[in-house]
């Protein structure tokens, strides 16, 4: 018997792909990926891919077609035979290929984590900073011409979001909110700030956000050499 | 310390970059060997100082080590790097681990499409094209820099951290030809 599917405790927003939402199921279901049977997670994957909305059909074809296969495997389970059809022996094939790929996927997610972890302890490695060591702030003020273009050249960078998410929008206010916290931290490197975005309209915010910042004096923009990267840093205000 | 390993230091000490074996050959007057040699007495040399020798396959260069990186940030203030998602740090753990590995190979363990978290990744130099693979289209190959060694902190790949489980299939993607 099958517990009733609660819902999922989810940890991060949305799954990125098939694999992911099942990896979740099965790990909730049993620790040893080779022993849990797909078609005991069945029922809460669809009631996970009913819930969601995804608007890409490529990945909804994915996701529908890995629930597909875990049906029929499914109804096999519940209604065997004594000797297994082609189709079932496929398909039980299938189920330990499925089992495979999660456990390879379970092995990078686990590293992932770690690497994750790493960085978020703060584990830079500096090498030399760039040589001829500068005499103190001397390279000139950015002019904002070079900025539009450098912004260019990352937003052409950024795609449009193939899954649509909850699509959370970002005020003008936040931003300057946001990149101010961010700046008492230190400088910002300007296409690390914008990459950060999740689709180009938040792209375009954190700039025009940037250009206020600018215009109200409030921060300072360099770049040690043509082409090198482009620093934002707060401006000590004036006294 | 032997005089070439001294010079190996001095180099690398004013080098805003990381430099090839065979440049510091040229620039000590060199063989392999023999740099290799100081390479190694240098790494063992600065063992428990607060910089180390990093090594990128067949790249070398200073860093400082990352027990010191709230040190050195306090110190210094230097500039922020951006956070990565979810999806950046597994397509990083999958190209470290597999590399040189294409997108589809990536693709295959996520199980989506890594187009764009991949060229993100490039854009931050924490991954590079290293070759071009032999199958159809001879797709392109991606491996780890020495920037991602910098930013993990790690004096090398073989310092990467080894997973609780699954480590043999992990294994089989190190051990590659």
């Amino acid at each position: 018997m099958e517990t009733a599917p609660s819902r999922l405790p989810v940890s991060t927003p949305v799954f990125e792909g098939p694999l992911e939402l099942l990896l979740a199921l099965v790990e909730r279901e049993e620790v040893d990926i080779f022993k849990v049977s797909l078609a005991k997670v069945t029922d809460a994957y669809l009631a996970e891919i009913a819930s969601r909305e995804i608007a890409d059909p490529q990945e909804m074809a994915e996701f529908l077609w890995m629930a597909a296969r875990m049906l029929l495997l499914k109804s096999i389970r519940l209604l065997p035979t004594d000797a297994p059809t082609d189709e079932e022996t496929e398909l039980l094939g299938w189920e330990d290929e499925v089992r495979q790929r999660l456990e390879e996927y379970r092995a990078y997610k686990e590293i992932a984590g770690e690497l994750l972890e790493r960085a978020q302890q703060e584990t830079f490695a500096f090498p030399p900073p760039a040589r001829p060591v500068e005499a103190g702030g001397q390279e000139e003020p950015l002019n904002v011409d070079f900025l539009v273009e450098a912004f260019n050249r990352v937003l052409a960078r950024i795609p449009p979001r193939p899954l649509i998410v909850t699509g959370r929008t970002w005020t003008l206010q936040e931003k300057l909110d946001l990149i101010s916290g961010r700046l008492r931290d230190g400088p910002i490197e300007l296409v690390e700030l914008i990459l950060e975005s999740q689709d180009r309209l938040e792209a375009v915010v954190t700039f025009v956000a940037l250009l206020e910042l600018i215009r109200r004096s409030l921060v300072r923009v360099r770049q040690k050499e043509r082409f090198g990267p482009i620093h934002v840093e707060a401006r000590e205000p004036a006294a | 310390m032997s005089d070439i390993s001294a010079a190996v230091e001095a180099i690398l000490f004013s080098s805003n970059r990381p430099l090839k074996v065979r440049e510091l050959q040229q620039a000590t007057d060199a063989d392999r060997n023999s740099v290799e040699g100081a390479l190694e007495k240098l790494r063992e040399t600065l063992d428990g100082r607060g910089v180390m020798l990093m090594r990128h396959h067949d790249e070398v260069h200073l860093a400082t080590r990352p027990e010191f990186a709230g040190a050195v940030r306090r110190a210094l203030r230097p500039e922020v790097s951006g956070r990565l998602s979810q999806a950046a740090y597994e397509t990083l753990a999958i190209v470290a681990y597999q590399q040189p590995v294409s997108r589809a190979r990536v693709e295959e363990v996520r199980g989506v499409n890594c187009e764009s978290v991949l060229g993100n990744l490039e854009l931050r130099d924490l991954i590079t094209e290293v070759g071009r693979g032999s199958g159809p289209g001879q797709p392109k190959l991606y491996g780890t820099t020495m920037r991602f060694l910098q930013v993990m902190g790690l004096e090398s790949l073989d310092h990467l951290p080894t997973p609780s489980e699954g480590a043999e299939l992990l294994e089989r993607g190190l051990t590659k030809g």
